[in-house]
């Protein structure tokens, strides 16, 4: 009997489910997200997938034996601001915690450009109004130690208040409470027994780090939306179980993994698609045996990047949702409005410009014929003779070359520039901003272009990947041709991980039994935890990880440290691998030694590897691809500043060991690729394309 | 042409109230020479203020003569004359 | 700009300068204008190198001061020091570094001379910077034997061994008092650091290796942009990137222009006041601008400005200069590239002995706050009321920001971990940001920010009690702070902490506010205030600790003084500055700031608005009945309208009643 692996990424506009067979097959379903009720879109489209398969949905479900949901449920909701009525109980005297965002919210999220306009700036609202911001009378200090005691009678009294004001979910945050979380406990126990029914959430559980601005965001958002996105998993789960799905239901984790949704954490759902599509890297980096690897998602609206270092994307410290910062594990990913929709246009200086605005998929560029008015970089693309007009997405969508020249030719006349140089000139300004971010991504992260292959993904990825990767030096690029369900690929090989950790301020020297206790409690948490999910002891993996700082510096750094029972050598030889990470990530003499150091976190990964989908490993055939050819077109070189005739390809027809010499462009269903001239691209053993420069 | 939240310049180079039209003065002039104005001390109002034996500036309360909008509240040393703050040329 | 004609040496003229030719002046105004696209991605390109530059500052230095308050300054200049590109967290740093590379040509082209690998450091806020707490590293550019530009960073660095610690000394009767202050002298020769150089200031400092870090950290980024810059060559050839400089600043010069022209020609006017120089008792001292546009240019004259202070609330000319750039860059010219062509257009006259530009040896080490707000103050109200010339721009207008602040910022003593420490809170910068009109942003953004810098960010409360021997009571959104107009200014933060878990601590105060109004409001709004938790003060509270250990925490200026009675103790207000004084577990230090400017007169300011301020604890009861005649039910939920229209007639009827017309000349 067949068995599947699916995954389902539920977007703004369609939902896509990806089945993969026992032996690597990839099978695409598609329906458009049906926004009223949400498990309607998903089942279209596992009905559209089913068909494809030629079997009913039932039977598709029946031999399922993982299915993992990411969607766009919470986001929307925080978007719409259509949450549950949430109250918080907070410490007296810090009500206004998550209204003064410490000042930087009004920045935080924003692009350079936007922040300059400083007249206009103001803050993002928060979750929650003042009014039901209750403060209560409690104190405790850095070191855990109670200096007022919770004040039980405030507590009911601000429970009642908030009932009376109609709340549905009530939010627990004190300060300090990482050190000792028992007066949070206390106050929760109090609004259990007052108000039975009530969504109780305590900040201490939801972001288990110093720093209180970020763990009350936190908090907040995970309340916010935690009620909807429990119901609506349940609702899901449920029509899955009428069709006879019987297994685990999955759901996608921001920090890089996914969870049974009885487990999740609402607010790892959100910002979770784009994070697919990094599991999807990082499944493939395994694959190619690339340990580091920079990924590049080019779709309608934006352009994301974001970094896999030894295997393990890199996390951000102090990310936001949005513009409110958390303090979540995220996976990192920098975005700026460069995508395939991004809108040209000319400024007040007569300068042009390419983005932030972009048309997005709907109405979409001018070509599409959907309404759109504004010259896009796709339409810059198809002027440039890139694209295929009449192989558009698999021939799904005729492209309107003339209407793209047209509108191209009146911008350029705003500017004095030909309607071939100002598509040229689009597509300069494009590329250089998505190698600056690149560049800017990849620096700050602290490695070096040149260590890194480069991952060209979504629908615009493989059509500028090859400029922008060349502009960073990067040797390797690789070209991924599923960039549609991409995230729903990735979704359906993550890993199951919960990530615990607990604030622990320690100064080195440091007692080592106070070390092995630490992560002797943390990872007996994690274990029960895990087994209260349903997963057993032995399925689990636990991994270690520190983060530390110098004395003066703020920078926070995780390492990852060894399994075992420490003396003190292998504390000091922890110390040593954190300054020799510090000075690798910041420069030599960055490290502020004479400060000394200080443990700020001790994190555990409980991890369930996935059921992994095979991945069919093909055989190597002949160099030469032209049973691919497809003909000639007329392409603008950047290279040589004119038009060429150049080799086209079908990617259909290419086997697995095929050679082309760019220049070329490759036409596959989901997307285009664009070899520029100087550069190789081979069709490796998993059907990418690989690009490197020679020839 | 606008020249305050509250006051413009208008095509006879006057300077005229937005809100109730009231012509005040020549765009030549400084209109806080032709309105009411009144000495209010700063411990006079809701908040932390300098108290009254200890305040060294107060602020001087504008009005529109017409519909009696506050213009502008300037703080300025007791007794000093308006300052000249809107010269527009034109 | 400068007293003396700069270069010495004429506009015609190149020289060698040891390193290479540096070409005439002249010569470098000469280049062949880069196509519009290529300057755009050239432009962009060289900004993210610099940009880059100062990420690799803060990286390495990671100090809260650089790396989360963002006090970190990267720039590209041309090869006479103008500023072609830069990158900052402060916008008052900008302009001010110029002058170090001037100095820096003229005394030292012939001995020692200027070579690649060069490191120079300066200091001296007589030249640039503004004041000696500002650490500048500077390196030339040189590319096959010429000239072409230099690297700048500059950085605050709290400590530079001053007659009291934390390099900010209240106490300052000189700029002799103010810390040590480099000349111009070569920390690193020819690549190789000059360790003798170094020990110029690590001996002169009470916390060398603070100094250290943050001088690796400058190195550290002007290595990363000059290895960038020279791969931005390789690429492009030297004369695009000579050109794509020249080419910045004259854009940034013609948008300016363009923008001025676009406004009235006309005068405006505007005052701030201070109230304190040493004590004992108060100072009345003010900032006065006459601002005159004319075509595309706009003169800035301070004269009418007080004499200087004895104490060091002074600015040098380039803390004046940085003060203007703070208000010109974020209010006027923000969509403008930052750059020494945004300024050209500008004329400053700053009379010398006034405040504005004190005479060398002066105290000026609080220039940045103080005149330095009042500055930025006066700029932005003069720039607020030449915007409404045109409607265009009716969307930037903002009554000024930075008002007063009355903090018990400094502190100094032994931590909770053991060790000696000192620091500053940095909470006083989320402040209220002044208030829009109809077409802007409307309501001042709560604590939101100071205005010389535009990510402001404060610690949270939790680190800094880790960091802090301190315990806070509150950190909080002070009611009545906001300036009550149509448009309310933003909220501003208070704050009440208590010494915890140290045997030993001081705290010195540092503000203005007790004795004269400081913020402006534009067009009929009040002034902001200090809120209601105030005045400042060291709170004594008898056996406070034990008391809280029984569940008592007094939350605001109300339960001090119930506790004061039930319990003991005593309030001592403080004196704006008050220098480093002993506190202890019983004490509570009551900070507190004015909120940012509001426009319109309040009774414009809709009864439905008002209740939501009210409600956000944004105003008080009283100040919505008072100020904006608006009554409100005691549980807050909702207008009483009749009462409200009458009592807003009640207002206008004393106005009527109150008002004269000035008969005075």
């Amino acid at each position: 009997m067949a068995k599947y692996i699916i995954g389902v990424d539920t977007g703004g506009t369609y939902t896509d489910v990806c089945v993969i067979d026992e032996k690597g097959h990839i099978t695409i379903g598609k329906a458009p997200t049906t926004p009223k009720k949400l498990e309607d879109g998903v089942m279209d489209a596992l009905e559209n997938a089913a068909k494809a398969l030629q079997i009913s949905r039932k039977t598709l479900l029946s031999n399922t034996i993982s299915f993992c949901q990411g969607t766009t449920i919470g986001t929307n909701a925080l978007i719409n601001r259509n949450g549950v009525k949430t109250g918080m109980i907070t410490t007296k005297g810090f009500e206004d915690t998550i209204y003064i965002q410490r000042a930087i919210g009004r920045v935080e999220g924003l692009h350079p450009d936007e922040v300059r306009h400083q007249a206009v700036l103001t803050k993002p609202e928060p979750f929650i109004p003042k009014r039901l911001i209750k403060g209560v009378t409690e104190r405790i200090d850095c070191f855990g130690k109670v200096v007022v005691p919770l004040n039980r009678e405030e507590v009911k009294a601000a429970v009642k208040e908030l009932l009376s004001e109609g709340v549905q979910a009530i939010a627990v945050a004190f300060i300090w409470s990482v050190e000792n979380s028992t007066h949070e406990e206390e106050a929760t126990k109090i609004i259990s027994e007052v108000a039975p029914n009530i969504f109780v959430n305590m900040s201490h559980k939801v972001a288990p780090l110093i720093r209180e601005y970020g763990r009350f965001n936190s908090v907040m958002i995970d309340t916010y939306i935690g009620p909807i996105m429990i119901q609506w998993y349940k609702s899901l789960y449920e029509r899955l179980r009428e069709e006879g799905f019987t297994h685990e239901m999955l759901t996608a984790q921001v920090w890089g993994g996914v969870m049974p949704y009885h487990a999740m954490m609402p607010i790892g759902t959100i910002n979770s698609g784009p994070v697919g599509g990094v599991l999807a890297s990082k499944r493939m980096a395994e694959l190619l045996e690339k340990p580091n690897v920079i990924t590049t998602d080019v779709g309608g609206t934006s352009f994301d990047v974001s970094v896999i270092a030894e295997y393990e994307p890199i996390r951000g410290r102090e990310p936001p949702i949005m513009r409110y910062r958390v303090n979540i594990p995220m996976v990192h990913i920098s975005a700026i409005g460069a995508g395939g929709g991004t809108i040209a246009w000319v400024d007040e200086t007569n300068h042009l410009r390419v983005g932030p605005l972009s048309a997005g998929a709907l109405p979409g560029p001018i070509c599409y014929g959907r309404g759109g008015t504004q010259p896009s970089v796709t339409d810059a693309d198809l002027v440039l003779g890139i694209l295929n007009p009449d192989y558009y997405l698999g021939g799904r969508i005729k492209l309107n070359k003339e209407a793209s020249s047209k509108a191209i030719e009146g911008l350029g006349k705003k500017i004095g520039l030909g309607m071939i140089e100002t598509a040229k000139a689009i597509f300069d300004l494009q590329n250089a901003h998505m190698a600056d971010l690149l560049r800017l991504v990849v620096t700050r992260s602290g490695y070096d272009p040149r260590d890194f292959a480069l991952f060209c993904y979504g629908g615009g990825g493989p059509t500028h990947g090859a400029v922008y990767g060349r502009e960073l030096g990067f040797k390797e690029i690789y070209m991924f041709e599923n960039s549609a369900v991409w995230s729903a690929f990735g979704l359906s090989s993550g890993d199951i991980i919960r990530i615990f950790q607990r604030h622990r301020y320690l100064r080195i020297p440091v007692d080592v039994n106070v070390v092995n206790g630490t992560f002797r409690e943390l990872e007996k948490e994690a274990l029960d935890e895990m087994k209260k999910i349903g997963f057993g002891k032995e399925e689990i993996v636990l991994r270690r990880e520190m983060s530390i700082k110098f004395g003066r510096q703020v920078n926070v750094e995780t390492i990852p440290v060894p399994s075992k029972t420490y003396i003190e050598q292998d504390v000091d030889q922890i110390c040593n691998t954190f300054v020799e990470h510090y000075r690798s990530l910041y420069g030599e003499g960055a490290a502020f030694v004479e400060a000394g150091m200080e443990i700020m976190t001790f994190i555990v990964h409980a991890v369930k590897p996935a059921i992994l989908p095979a991945i069919p490993k093909m055989k190597l055939e002949e160099e030469d691809p032209s049973y691919a050819l497809k003909g000639k077109r007329n392409v603008f070189l950047p290279e040589v500043e004119k038009f060429v005739p150049v080799n086209t390809y079908e990617f259909g027809r290419l086997k697995p060991g095929n050679l082309i010499v760019g220049p070329a462009v490759i036409e596959a269903p989901t997307t285009t690729m664009f070899i520029l001239s100087g550069q190789l691209g081979r069709v490796n053993e998993y059907r990418n394309l690989k690009i490197s420069e020679g020839g | 042409m606008r020249i305050h939240y509250y006051l413009e310049v208008d095509k006879e180079n006057k300077i005229k109230c937005l809100k109730c039209g009231r012509v005040i003065c020549s765009a030549s002039e400084n209109y806080k020479k032709h309105v009411p104005r009144a000495e209010v001390w700063p411990s006079e109002l809701p908040g932390q203020h300098p108290a009254k034996e200890d305040a060294l500036v107060l602020y001087y309360e504008y009005y529109c003569p017409g519909c009696f909008t506050l213009l502008d509240v300037e703080i300025s040393e007791r007794g000093a004359p308006p300052l000249w703050d809107i010269q527009p040329k034109f | 700009m400068a007293e003396n004609k700069f270069p010495s040496w004429g506009d015609n003229a190149g020289r060698d300068i040891g390193g290479g030719r540096i070409p005439s002046l002249n010569e470098i105004k000469q280049y062949e204008k880069l196509d519009p696209v290529e300057f755009d991605i050239l432009s962009h390109r060289l900004y993210s190198i610099i940009n880059e530059g100062r990420q690799a500052v803060m990286r390495v230095s990671g100090s809260p001061v650089v790396a989360e308050g963002g006090e970190a300054l990267f720039a590209a200049y041309d090869a006479y020091g103008s500023t072609a590109s830069l990158a900052c967290g402060l916008l008052l740093h900008v302009i001010g570094t110029e002058g170090f590379m001037r100095e820096i040509l003229e005394l030292q082209w012939d001995a020692p001379g200027v070579f690649d690998g060069d490191i120079f450091m300066y200091n001296e806020p007589l030249i640039g910077g503004i004041h000696a707490c500002d650490q500048w590293t500077g390196t030339p550019l040189f590319h096959e034997g010429e000239l072409i530009g230099w690297l700048g960073s500059l950085t605050h660095t709290a400590e530079t061994g001053a007659i009291e610690p934390g390099g900010m000394p209240p106490s300052s009767r000189s700029l002799l008092h103010e810390g040590y202050r480099v000349q111009g002298i070569k920390i690193v020769e020819k690549g190789k650091l000059n360790k003798a150089a170094l020990n110029g200031v690590l001996r002169s400092t009470r916390d060398p290796s603070y100094y250290t870090l943050d001088l690796r950290a400058r190195i550290a980024g002007l290595n990363v942009a000059k290895q960038r810059i020279k791969q931005l060559i390789a690429r492009y050839g030297v004369k695009k990137i000579k050109a794509v400089m020249q080419q910045d600043m004259d854009h940034s010069e013609e948008l300016a222009r363009a923008k001025l022209k676009s406004l009235s020609d006309g005068t405006w006017r505007a005052v701030n006041y201070g109230d304190w120089d040493i004590g004992p008792g108060p100072k009345l001292w003010k900032v006065m601008l006459t601002a005159t546009k004319e075509g595309d240019q706009l003169t800035l004259d301070f004269t009418g400005s007080s004499e200087a202070n004895e104490g060091p609330v002074n600015c040098m000319i380039w803390g004046t200069w940085g003060s203007i750039f703070v208000a010109i860059a974020s209010q006027l010219f923000w969509e403008i590239p930052g750059n020494a062509g945004m300024v050209r257009p500008l004329k400053l006259i700053a009379p010398e002995g006034s405040l504005t530009n004190v005479r060398f040896l002066t105290p000026c080490v609080m220039c940045p706050p103080l005149p330095g707000r009042h500055i930025s103050n006066v700029v932005t109200t003069i720039i607020a009321k030449m915007l409404y010339t045109n409607e265009k721009y009716w969307g930037d207008i903002n009554a000024p920001w930075c008002t007063m602040s009355w903090m018990g910022s400094f502190w100094g003593g032994t931590t909770q971990h053991g060790y000696v420490s000192a620091g500053m809170f940095g909470d006083g910068w989320a402040r209220g940001t002044g208030a829009g009109i109809d077409e802007g942003r409307g309501d001042g953004c709560d604590t939101g920010a100071l205005q010389m810098t535009i990510e402001s960010c404060i610690p949270d409360v939790e680190m800094n009690e880790l960091m802090y021997p301190f315990l806070y009571l509150w950190r909080r959104e002070e009611v009545d702070t906001a300036a009550p107009g149509r448009w309310r200014g933003g909220a501003s933060v208070s704050l009440a902490v208590v010494p915890h878990n140290t045997p030993s601590v001081t705290i010195a105060f540092r503000g203005t506010g007790k004795y004269a109004e400081e913020g402006q409001s534009l067009d009929g709004a009040y002034p902001p205030s200090l809120g209601r938790s105030g005045p400042a003060a060291i709170v004594r509270l008898k056996n406070l600790k034990e008391e809280m250990a029984k569940g008592v925490k007094p939350n605001n200026i109300e339960d001090f003084k119930d506790y004061i009675i039930t319990k003991g103790g005593r309030f001592r207000y403080v004196n704006p500055f008050e220098a480093s004084q002993r506190v202890t577990e019983n004490d509570v230090i009551l900070s507190l700031n004015a909120g940012g400017g509001g426009t319109g007169d309040p009774l414009d300011r809709e009864p439905d608005r008002v209740l939501v301020d009210v409600q956000r604890h944004i105003f008080s009861l009283e100040m919505a009945k008072e100020v904006f005649g608006v009554i409100i039910d005691a549980q807050l939920e909702a207008v009483d309208e009749k009462a409200t229209k009458l009592k807003r007639e009640n207002i206008i009827a004393r106005r009527k009643e109150k008002g004269k017309v000035w008969d005075g000349d």
